[in-house]
């Protein structure tokens, strides 16, 4: 049996859409000190940095870990970086996950971060050229297959796009604060890959976000309550093949599947206390909750029409306002893993859902290829 | 819109007399030399000939374009004997009208459709395909479509878009849905 692993320490950032008081290190370094405060450590304790972010072209910056030694306080220490584009934040996670259960280090810290200010996303997504048409270009197709097989009404977009931005307003950490927004507004926003209007789509941040994760026996002894990690998944395939269902990805089935299975979950819809998942455009909450197995085929959308995904709601989902209210793309993953786990510590503050017991964490990327998933608990597992 | 003068000369801050300024932009240009693969060349050979090249894997007969050199599914390669011609006719499968974005160097002013196409003869959609004599409003996935090669195939070394124009209503029935679901992407 592998040792147990535990988050004990959580930081982030203000996610804003420029954080120009700070250069690209002092931004992970931002999140990763808060971590270890949230830890009761300091950089001492720390045996291993697990970072990642997105892939080098969306800043123009090759490598930008070769010089975080310092600002994380790993000089001499090993670092090592995670690729998986988009949910790099939640494969990160995961291999820091490994580390500590493999019984290789007993305190990693994990560190996923974007500047988006100071790149451009959509010229690195289309290969340092112009004529880009950046990721709503290229799920906006998906989106729309999924309205079509779904027969969903058009206002359950609009729908997610409030819900996730009033959950923003209860989190100071979240880049966009829209008091005002309504089912209107959504509805009336300009029209940028249709059919996904300006207001489903997800806002260019910059941001960190970071993890202290240990082993069992550190975990006991933390000045605050663990998150225990129940289980991880990992599931990755191509983005082209005959068959290949984009809307509702194999991949993403198997490493929800997976994730339950290893944590002893038959029916996450009714053992789930809440669902962090990854939401850049609003229709890919009623897409991921088929796609995690909360509901039938075809059924995604009446979970948000229905309410049933509200903070207040029997499964709520995004209660930290999501990437649809903050997207430092790098971090995105992490922040979402971070807020299951907050989530279960009673960290959550006025986003937080009442007596979260067992929460999952989800992270996307690629042609939606790439999958991580977590579930963690307040409760230490069995082993 | 675009301004016709680049960026840089308007540094940002400079709308904020009282704020220091943080950033400037600096536009560079860049040229590129791009090596393509044996296969790319292969595929934007056959374009320049208005042809659309794709290869048929020789265990499930599946057929992919553009050339992929293997079979995922099977595991096995796909070699220049496998190339078959597929059709210059398809089925829209799914899409998206885009509102430019209007950046510095951006060539586009009016909204567009860029669509999937499922190809006659192909099991596999292109995506990001070019509509034309169509209004955005009119189209919907289940139109038949036909090419529209450009009179100009010098470019086509770099796919589709460069040796084809865009994609137009062939004037066929319309196809249901329901018998491309599995091909989506
Ligand atoms: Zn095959």
């Amino acid at each position: 049996m592998s040792v147990q692993a535990a988050v004990v320490g959580i930081g982030q950032t203000k996610h804003a859409k420029c954080r120009d008081d700070l250069s690209l290190a002092g931004l992970v370094r931002e999140a990763a000190i808060r971590a270890l405060e949230d830890a009761g450590m300091g950089w001492s304790d720390i045996e291993a940095v697990i970072i990642g972010t997105a892939p080098d072209s969306f800043e123009g910056l090759m490598m930008p870990e070769l010089y975080f030694a310092d600002a994380l306080g790993c000089v001499g220490k090993p670092i090592m970086r995670v690729h998986t584009a988009g949910s790099v934040g939640g494969s990160t996670a995961v291999v820091a996950t490994h580390l500590v259960e493999s019984g290789v280090r007993k305190r990693v810290l994990t560190v996923a971060f974007e500047k988006q200010s100071e790149g451009d996303t959509t010229w690195g997504l289309s290969g340092g050229r112009s004529g880009g048409v950046g990721a709503g270009g290229y799920f906006a197709p998906h989106v729309r297959s999924y309205i079509e097989r779904s027969g969903a009404p058009d206002y359950v977009g609009w729908m997610v796009a409030v819900k996730d931005r009033q959950n923003a307003l209860k989190n100071p950490y979240a880049h966009l604060q829209l008091e005002n927004i309504t089912f209107e507004s959504v509805k009336e926003s300009p029209m940028v890959w249709d059919p996904v209007h300006r207001l489903e789509s997800c806002p260019t941040s910059d941001g960190a976000a970071a993890m202290v994760i240990v082993d069992a026996d550190t975990a006991k002894v933390a000045p605050t309550p663990p998150a225990w990690i129940h289980a991880t998944a990992i599931r990755s395939e191509l983005g082209w093949f005959p068959g290949r269902d984009a809307v509702n990805p194999q991949g993403g089935q198997d490493c929800s599947a997976d994730v339950y299975k290893q944590a002893g979950i038959t029916n996450p819809r009714e053992e789930l206390d809440m669902i962090e998942c990854y939401v850049p455009f609003s229709w890919y909450e009623p897409m991921w909750m088929e796609n995690l197995h909360i509901t039938e085929r075809g059924d995604g959308w009446k979970l948000t029409e229905e309410g049933h995904t509200a903070i207040d709601g029997d499964i709520p989902v995004n209660c930290s306002g999501g990437v649809l209210s903050s997207n430092p793309i790098g971090a995105s993953g992490m922040l979402r893993f971070a807020e299951a786990a907050m989530q279960v510590r009673g960290q959550a503050g006025d986003h937080q859902v009442p007596n979260a017991h067992l929460a999952l964490g989800h992270a996307y990327g690629g042609a939606a290829q790439y999958f991580a998933c977590w579930v963690v608990g307040s409760e230490r597992p069995e082993s | 819109m675009a301004d016709d003068k680049p960026p840089q000369d308007k540094p940002t801050g400079a709308e904020e007399p009282d704020k220091p300024v943080r950033f400037m932009r600096q536009m560079v240009s860049l040229d590129y030399i791009a090596h393509q693969s044996p296969l790319a060349r292969r595929y934007g050979a056959a374009l320049a000939e208005k042809r659309v090249v794709g290869q048929r894997c020789p265990k499930c007969s599946l057929v992919y374009v553009p050339l992929r050199g293997f079979c995922p599914l099977c595991v096995v390669e796909m070699t220049e004997n496998d190339e078959v011609d597929v059709s210059d006719h398809g089925t829209i499968t799914t899409f998206t009208i885009i509102t430019p974005i209007q950046y510095y160097g951006q060539q586009e002013r009016e909204d567009y459709t860029l669509a999937s196409i499922l190809l006659d003869g192909a099991d596999q959609t292109i995506g990001q395909q070019r509509l034309g004599s169509i209004d955005n409003s009119e189209v919907r996935p289940g139109i038949r479509v036909k090419a529209v090669w450009k009179d100009d195939l010098s470019g086509a070394e770099s796919g589709t878009g460069g040796a084809i124009e865009h994609w137009e209503p062939s004037g066929e029935p319309d196809v249901d849905p329901a018998e491309f679901e599995e091909h989506v992407s």
